[in-house]
């Protein structure tokens, strides 16, 4: 009797599941990197165009230049492992031994940024906004599995 | 041009808004003359691993990421607040990638350590100062793969460096593969290419090696693969007080008798004959490794030279070397 009672909530769930589309994927509301715009809260998207991004700019800084902080803090971690941009040793040639190290402060021109999940990989390019310690989106590649 | 005292003060000044400073450690040398015309900072063995209980840096220990962070923002802000004054170096084994990873990747594997929370303030500054760094026998993946946030600057990550005309950088650990006692320069590197020459795949011979490794040439050749076969960090050192008079160019110093010290000055010197080095010659030689601040000295090049080891960020050390004007020194950083 109780068996027989519960079956048509089963065939409901089921035939909820088998026929309801999934979620509505969507950009606007949600932080971005986006080409041009930079980094920054999406706009709704229209008609074809760029997408708009809402300023994410921090106090005194130039337009369209986010800490690096915020950028970590929006999009999370980054990969574990991925392929080499390049190391210490240029192809097969030993670092050089005799440069001197030079005189103040010389902050990175520009930092790479890698994301990785199960089915994508996602190359951002930072470029440092003057000497702030703030930067701007010059380039995104991205991968994507097919499985 | 800036005094060591005034150096000192002025980064203790710049370091107590994070409630640390630093406390004099008994390396401290003075020169009669000035060696040190444009000051350094240089940070050694930090050895950030992946923020699990096995990690050597942060020892389990929430201050010490502040700890740095506090020395290396107050880096930053004399730098900025004096333009071009400063030299800032990090002295090898940056990372502990080979504690973190088992092995020298050639792709960039250092996600462990470059997503620990407690390290993000220490990576940003680490690029806002664009902070040189020695290559270390823990952190010889460079030599393949740069962290991310610096991959723009392969030319400020070395297996040595010169720090003006006469002060020159190495990691330190190029002497743990000793050669026998009292060998010349010549020798030493024979002996060493002996036991490298077992490690690497592919030569067969030792004589092979040998004709690899070649002279001056070979000489960076031979420190980048000593990268690739020391690995353990050496013990505590037993370094008894040198008794000997101080060398005639030190007006006050406290020396102690270190290993290799002969070694580590022999391998600047022959960077010096390098052409490119443009007629540098050590009289100081700074290191890390041995994660033991000490000053020693020996004159087996034909004149003196002081090398100071700088100490290290592992367990319970946080050490800076500062170099000023006559004086260089080893601190403890503290709380205030």
């Amino acid at each position: 009797m109780s068996r027989n009672f519960r079956w048509p909530g089963v065939v409901l769930t089921l035939a909820a599941v088998a026929c309801c589309p999934g979620p509505i994927r969507q950009l606007s509301g949600q932080w971005v990197f986006a080409s041009p715009g930079g980094i920054g809260v999406a706009a709704p998207p229209s008609t074809g165009t760029p997408v708009a991004v809402a300023s994410a700019r921090a106090p005194g800084a130039p337009p369209g230049c986010v800490p690096r902080a915020e950028i970590d803090r929006r999009f999370g971690k980054t990969c574990e492992r991925h392929e080499s941009e390049g190391g210490a040793q240029p192809s097969f040639e030993l670092p050089s031994m005799t440069d001197e190290v030079p005189i103040g402060i010389t902050p990175t021109p520009g930092e790479p940024i890698w994301y990785c999940d199960k089915h994508t990989v996602l190359r951002i390019v930072l470029q440092r906004c003057e000497a702030t310690d703030t930067f701007r989106v010059s380039q995104i590649a991205v991968a994507i599995a097919k499985e | 041009m800036a005094s060591f005292n005034d150096t000192v003060a002025a980064f203790n000044g710049l370091m107590a808004a994070s409630g640390y400073v630093l406390r004099p450690t008994s390396t401290r040398v003075a020169f009669k003359s000035i060696l040190f015309g444009t000051p350094i900072f240089a940070l050694p063995d930090v050895h950030l691993c992946d923020g699990g209980a096995g990690d050597i840096f942060l020892n389990n220990n929430p201050d010490k990421p502040r700890k740095l962070q506090a020395v290396m923002q107050a880096m930053f802000d004399y730098m900025t607040s004096q333009p071009m004054s400063a030299r800032a170096l990090q002295l090898g084994d940056w990372f502990d990638i080979w504690r973190v990873t088992g092995q020298d990747p050639q792709h960039m594997t250092y996600g462990a350590v470059q997503n620990v929370e407690a390290y993000r303030g220490i990576l940003d500054l680490d690029a806002r100062i664009g902070l040189a760094h020695l290559i270390g026998n823990h952190d010889a993946g460079f030599l393949n793969s740069l962290p991310d946030r610096r991959a723009s600057q392969p030319h400020l990550f070395r297996s040595g460096f010169w720090l003006g005309r006469s002060v020159y950088a190495l990691h330190g650990h190029q002497t743990d593969i000793v050669p026998p006692i009292g060998s010349s320069f010549d020798e030493a590197a024979v002996a060493l290419a002996t036991t490298i020459a077992g490690f690497i795949p592919g030569v067969a011979t030792f004589e092979s090696y040998v004709d690899r490794l070649g002279f001056g040439p070979g000489l960076g050749r031979w420190l980048r693969d000593a990268l690739l076969t020391a690995r353990e960090d050496p013990g505590p050192q037993a370094r008894p007080s040198d008794r000997s008079p101080p060398p005639p160019n030190v007006r006050s110093g406290q020396f102690v008798v270190r290993e290799n010290v002969d070694h580590l000055a022999t391998i600047a010197h022959q960077v010096g004959e390098l052409p490119d080095s443009g007629g540098r010659s050590a009289d100081v030689v700074i290191v890390g490794h041995s994660h033991t601040p000490s000053a020693s000295w020996t004159d087996v090049t034909g004149k003196p030279v002081v090398v100071v080891d700088a100490g290290g960020w592992v367990y319970d050390q946080a050490n800076l070397l500062i170099a000023a004007e006559d004086t260089i020194a080893v601190f403890d950083v503290t709380r205030a």
